[in-house]
């Protein structure tokens, strides 16, 4: 080994069974942990030093097989066979041994130094099964390294097994055999493919190319004679190559665990099983499913409350403290109106934000998220959706970014599309506080928590319908079965919650920083420029005076020119301002009326705003104006970070598709309200 | 040809029924059949019935003997005998694919042999025809859908979809595997315990599985 090399360390297995955790381990990554079936859904990188030598650790997407099924699968079959790491650590769960060894088959073939890790040791003693590791190793070719990730625990010794496989680069003995039928097949093609210099062993490629894999051929004739005997084969084997090569390795499995693995014949209490007793029975668990969203929204948006209060305190004294020190003029008016206000509004929303993915890291850590989509999945598939979109479009209510990106842990592209489609028009949490203002400015306390509602509903009313519309529209075909693991109940760790919990704050946080404070910026600078001399000279901040430079602002003629699109439904110039503004972040929106009315030092700011709002006469007597507003904020396209992800999820046809889609179903949606409102003699 | 299968299409579910009975009576009694008879079969006026078989006439499928007799032609029998066909082939897709009691299977029947394009209905065929009909008649699986909670038995075979197969073996779903019905009701997915994992299969995916059921299961819930 050459000295100063990074070596690479890739760490594959199935889903669930502990990778991303074993990553953290290694690597000390701040990383979420969960119990979510394709958590890790992107390639993960960390490094850490051991005896004086640097590693590289890849953490590859959780797969049953290098057959790939989906996107994950076949980001970990290709760096597999493209980017050879020195080592890799295949982690499998000792529970479910046999299962897991079957992907192990796959991988002793590649030419790469394998270590497994046997992970969940502890469960597996508890539940009575007993493993030879030693036994395993010898079999398997490979070093077997016991382990309970979970809890830190042989991770040293993985350590030192790597370090030394990165040493000798000893490969695996062992090799699955594919039946005679196979074997010949390919024989033949690794006799023509001598000589050729490849990383990857002649045997494995030989086996690639029969399975299709233009890749791996020379030249084109022995494509061609690949093709032949591969049809001749399944003609023989009636049979589909792949479900034959992958019956062989689930034999080569058997065939190790049946020599390792001795189970206790004891029977034991399986709580997992007691517990989905009830919270997937038919009708207690759809109980329970309720219950536990209940408590996770009493808990973001009650439990909350306190901490949003503190932090109001805050902004405002922060805001004092720059009025008082600066000088009247345009910086005082740049900190005091567009920075403070403008990141302020975003900072009283950050305990939400906390709580929300507090309960939503309990829930996947603890397993209860697959039994959510699970109990779920019956309905959602009568509403054209899959059981497993019900979790992208959970997290939508907390922020549209996570969830488009959610979309992963779908199977196919259709399912994919059509979750990240709808998942805009769950009401993301930066949309509450827009909520929050109008509602509480021109409704009775009384009506607040209804009307709140309300807007949820009618945006997952509004995602249904769009799901089904979508799915006639664009992919009448291809819809995927469930197929899903549930993961056994395990308590939360407390640090993986947590560290899910400041991951998203933080991220909300940078969005903030940056997107937002830049939005504010920019907003308030559309907002005093051009000022004549008289301003710039004596600026004053009498909210009067403000305002009547405004009306000859960038900006408010920026909203005349939006104008005419929105006056169907009811809004004027400082609305489309607002809205404009909104695609920064929807959050923006407060903050960019607030510079739009001008609002200045008060005991609050949105109580200021609240007031002028009530007194523009657009609104003013009005209410349902103001609900009608809120219904486009709902479901107008979301902000510009949820069109960045979903441009590198799904290209800019789609992009440009959702961009349109969204904001058109806005229109006719507000419309429709406005018209409502107008039949039944609300104020409009 | 051509003509032949658009004059076919053509045909109302009404008069599809109409050509059915025609031939069921004829065989049954012998010869021709007279409009009441005919009325009384399908349960409807002779007054409407005689509307029906004026168009069947007129299309050449039915002919009126004398003292109002009603026949079938050449090319009605050949199409009737076509329906009932499909009937018996739609009704043996109920009754051995699915396993539906035979009085709902007929009742289905009845109204599928009119729905189905006549693609679907070669499809079927070629389906039905290409099954081991030994495989249907003795290893007496059920499909997993059809298991109660508590119920296990050995997963047999998986009809059609190499890609789910796939994905279903890297669950540890493969045929040979022993399976336990841990969930199974109303809309929701079917759960099972394969191996030490729990593994949650949409209803439309696990009606393909086809499971034998533990002896003793069988003697207990019959």
């Amino acid at each position: 080994m050459v000295e100063g090399k990074v070596i690479r360390v890739a760490i594959i297995g199935n889903p669930n069974c502990g990778k991303t955790c074993l990553f953290n381990n290694l690597t000390g990554a701040h990383q979420h942990v969960g119990n979510w079936p394709g958590v890790t859904v992107e390639k993960k990188t960390g490094v850490y030093e051991y005896g004086g030598q640097t590693y590289e650790v890849i953490d590859l997407p959780g797969t049953y097989s290098l057959l790939p099924y989906s996107a994950e699968e076949e980001i970990a079959e290709r760096f597999l066979y493209d980017e050879a790491p020195d080592v890799l650590i295949n982690i499998v769960d000792a529970t479910n041994l046999e299962r897991h060894l079957m992907l192990s088959g796959q991988l002793v073939g590649l030419g790469i130094p394998l270590v497994l890790a046997l992970n969940m040791m502890d469960e597996a003693e508890q539940q009575g099964v007993r493993i030879d590791a030693a036994q395993l190793g010898q079999m398997l070719g490979v070093p077997v390294v016991p382990m309970i990730a979970r809890r830190n625990k042989g991770t040293a010794a993985l350590l030192e097994a790597v370090a030394r496989l990165a040493q000798s680069g000893a490969l695996s003995t062992a090799e699955v055999n594919y039946g005679p039928g196979v074997e010949e097949a390919i024989k033949e093609i690794s006799s023509r493919m001598e000589g050729e210099a490849s990383r990857i062993p002649v045997r494995e490629r030989a086996l690639a190319l029969l399975r299709g894999r233009a890749a791996c051929a020379s030249d084109e004739g022995l494509l061609e004679q690949a093709g032949a005997l591969r049809a001749q084969l399944e003609r023989r084997l009636h049979d589909t190559l792949e479900n034959y090569v992958l019956g062989r390795c689930y034999g080569f499995a058997h065939g190790l665990a049946r020599m390792c693995v001795t189970h206790s014949t004891q029977a034991r209490f399986n709580i997992t099983e007691k517990l989905d007793d009830y919270l997937t029975h038919p009708v207690l668990g759809l109980v329970f499913f309720a219950l536990s969203m209940w408590v996770t929204f009493e808990l973001v948006f009650a439990a909350s409350a306190p901490m949003t209060y503190v932090l109001e305190l805050g902004v405002e004294g922060l805001r004092g403290v720059i009025s008082a020190a600066l000088p009247q003029g345009l910086w005082r008016s740049l900190l005091a109106d567009g920075v403070v206000m403008g990141v302020g509004g975003v900072l009283m929303f950050l305990p939400n934000i906390m709580l929300l993915f507090l309960a939503i890291g309990v829930l996947e850590d603890s397993g209860y998220m697959a039994r959510a989509a699970f109990v779920m999945d019956g309905i959602m598939h009568r509403l054209g959706l899959h059981g497993k979109s019900f979790i992208p479009m959970l997290v939508g209510f907390g922020c549209t970014v996570p969830a488009v990106m959610a979309t992963r842990t779908l199977d196919t592209r259709r399912d994919r599309l059509i979750t990240a489609l709808i998942v805009p028009f769950m009401s993301c949490g930066a949309r509450l506080p827009v909520y929050t203002l109008f509602i509480s400015a021109f409704f009775a306390p009384a009506w607040h928590a209804t009307l709140l509602l309300s807007l949820y509903v009618l945006g997952i009313v509004v995602a249904i319908g769009a799901a089904n519309v979508l799915g006639l529209m664009f992919f009448r075909k291809d819809f995927s079965p469930l197929l899903m693991e549930l993961p056994p109940y395990r308590l939360p760790t407390l640090r993986s919650v947590v560290m899910l919990m400041w991951r998203r704050a933080w991220m909300y946080l940078k969005k903030a920083g940056t997107l937002l404070l830049g939005a504010s910026v920019a907003m308030w600078l559309l907002c005093s420029f051009p000022r004549d001399g008289a301003a710039l000279a004596d600026d004053d901040t009498q909210a009067g005076v403000t305002r009547s430079q405004f009306e000859n602002s960038y900006a408010a003629r920026l909203g005349r020119t939006f104008e005419p699109l929105v006056r169907p439904l009811g809004f004027d110039w400082k609305v489309a301002v607002g809205l404009v503004s909104g695609l920064a972040a929807k959050e923006a929106v407060v903050s960019t009326l607030m510079v739009v009315y001008g609002v200045e030092e008060s005991a609050s700011g949105r109580d200021a705003l609240q007031d002028e709002l009530r007194a523009d006469p657009l609104f003013a007597g009005k209410p349902w104006v103001a609900y009608t507003l809120l219904v486009f904020i709902l479901l107008y396209v979301p902000c510009m970070a949820v069109i960045v992800v979903f441009y590198r999820e799904f290209g800019a046809w789609w992009t440009a598709f959702m961009t349109v889609y969204t904001t058109l179903t806005a229109w006719c949606m507000a419309l429709c309200v406005r018209v409502i409102g107008w039949l039944a003699g609300a104020g409009v | 040809m051509k003509a032949g299968e658009q004059a076919e299409r053509k045909l109302s579910t009404a008069q599809e029924d109409y050509l059915e009975t025609l031939l069921v009576l004829g065989a049954e009694q012998g010869g021709g059949v007279t409009l009441t008879e005919l009325a009384g079969r399908l349960g409807i006026s002779a007054a409407s019935a005689s509307d029906v078989v004026h168009r069947l006439q007129d299309a050449g499928l039915v002919e009126r003997a004398p003292r109002g007799l009603i026949w079938l032609t050449a090319a009605g029998a050949a199409r009737a005998e076509r329906v009932a066909a499909r009937h018996r082939m739609i009704k043996r897709f109920f009754t051995d694919v699915l396993r539906v009691p035979q009085e709902i299977a007929e009742d289905d029947a009845c109204r599928a042999e009119h729905a189905l394009h006549p693609e679907t209905c070669a499809r079927l065929n070629d389906f039905l025809e290409h099954l081991d009909a030994d495989a249907l008649e003795k290893d007496n699986t059920v499909a997993l859908t059809l298991l109660r909670k508590g119920q296990s038995g050995t997963l047999v075979r998986i009809a059609g979809g190499h890609a789910v197969r796939i994905r279903l073996a890297g669950l540890g779903m493969r045929p040979g595997v022993h399976v336990r019905v841990l969930q199974n009701s109303g809309h929701a997915p079917v759960m099972v315990r394969v191996g030490n994992a729990r593994v949650a299969i949409g209803r439309g995916l696990a009606t393909r599985l086809h499971i034998a059921l533990d002896p003793a299961q069988e003697e207990q819930h019959g």
